[in-house]
């Protein structure tokens, strides 16, 4: 199914709409669990907590920073293993995941997502999309 | 799916956001709600496009009206439309259509007390959505009764839990007109659901709704808050799968 840029901002429109305007963090779950990342799975926590970090400040580097950051909220042994197991929750997450979601979240230009995104892609573009979110929330308070 | 479907928008919202507050969401509680609200979401479009389809088929009827009995060499298309009817065994006439809305209509409730009401309401022929398919947890059914007037008949549930009571009265009757159940008090709110119009007013934290629908006079009276008020009226038009 092919997605448009329309369907993506239709789709941050309606999470506006329906979610909790100040809870960030809550948002950021419903990116997830749309995109099928098993939410058991360590992954799940590290992915929320950088994307969520990521989305403070677009500025930081994933790499000996936020990974770094992550690692010791979550003492985890290394940066590696945090990656690791980021890497396995999007790969669980793309074998099992709706297009349809995988569509909103990722597609750009409007043509239909075919590769899975890198671990430092899934996060800046999560990140992106929930700054779009917040925007929404401002615009709707207007 | 089903309990969500019958929640109302503002009521998915709110269990919604109360799931994301939790430390770890369930994703079985968070996905099927955002489901639903995307479906309602979805409905307005889905009209919209009904309507415009409609509206093309008509303008194509009204082109061979006009334009085909010329082409075939009669006067009126209904000749055309007779003729070719001797060889079909079933002509489908627009009467014959149901009324789309009633038929989806599906009564269905975990109140035991509202199926007998809906039982009763049914034994006398009544086939129009008048009955709850929800009340506040915990009301049962106490009494029931009907009976007749000059003119009609009525009947007259009581749901009970600990002092507080729900009364549903229904008069059916020919005599039934909207001007018995209008209130000249201005305190009144009007609220239209299932395109009908229910009067409701407050006194002394009782709510009562009236309404009329068809030759059927409809009554509840009920100490609950305003929210359960709606919801009681809105489950009234609740539609089910088949």
């Amino acid at each position: 199914m092919e997605s448009t840029i329309g369907e993506t901002i239709d789709h941050i429109k309606f999470l506006a709409h329906h979610l909790e305007k100040s809870n960030l963090r809550g948002t950021a779950i419903v990116f997830l669990m749309e995109l099928k990342v098993p939410t058991k799975c360590v992954g799940f926590e590290l992915l929320l907590q950088s994307i969520l970090l990521q989305q403070k400040d677009p500025t930081r580097a994933l790499a000996n920073d936020i990974y770094l950051e992550v690692k010791l909220h979550n003492r985890q042994n290394s940066e590696e293993q945090v990656q690791q197991a980021i890497r396995e929750a999007i790969r669980i997450a793309w074998e099992r995941g709706s297009r349809k979601a995988w569509n909103w979240y990722f597609s750009y230009d409007g043509e239909t997502i075919t590769e899975r995104p890198s671990a430092s892609d899934f996060i800046s573009r999560l990140a992106y999309i929930l700054e779009l979110w917040q925007m929404e929330v401002r615009h709707e308070e207007i | 799916m089903k309990r969500y479907r019958r929640m109302t928008t503002a009521q998915l919202d709110e269990l919604l956001q109360a799931e994301l507050r939790k430390v770890t969401p369930d994703e079985e509680v968070a996905l099927p709600i955002l489901e639903v609200l995307e479906e309602r979401e979805q409905k307005p479009r889905r009209k919209n496009r009904q309507i415009i389809r409609w509206g093309a088929v008509a303008a194509v009827l009204a082109l061979l009206i006009a334009v085909v009995p010329k082409v075939a060499g009669t006067d009126s298309l209904w000749d055309m439309v007779l003729h070719v009817t001797d060889n079909f065994l079933q002509f489908f006439a627009p009467g014959d259509t149901p009324n789309p809305t009633e038929a989806e209509y599906i009564f269905e409730t975990d109140n035991p007390g509202l199926q007998q009401l809906y039982d009763k309401v049914a034994e006398l022929g009544i086939t129009a959505p008048v009955v709850p398919m929800w009340l506040p947890e915990g009301h049962e059914l106490t009494a029931i009764n009907v009976s007749e007037f000059v003119g009609g008949v009525k009947i007259s549930a009581s749901f009970k839990m600990d002092d507080n009571e729900i009364v549903i009265i229904y008069k059916i009757s020919d005599e039934i007109s909207s001007d018995q159940y209008e209130r000249a008090d201005t305190q009144v709110e009007i609220y239209e659901e299932g395109r009908v119009k229910h009067t409701i007013m407050e006194n002394a934290e009782k709510w009562t709704v009236s309404w009329v629908k068809d030759n059927i006079g409809c009554l509840v009276t009920a100490k609950v808050n305003k929210a359960d008020i709606y919801r009681i009226i809105q489950s009234i038009y609740w539609r089910n799968e088949k």
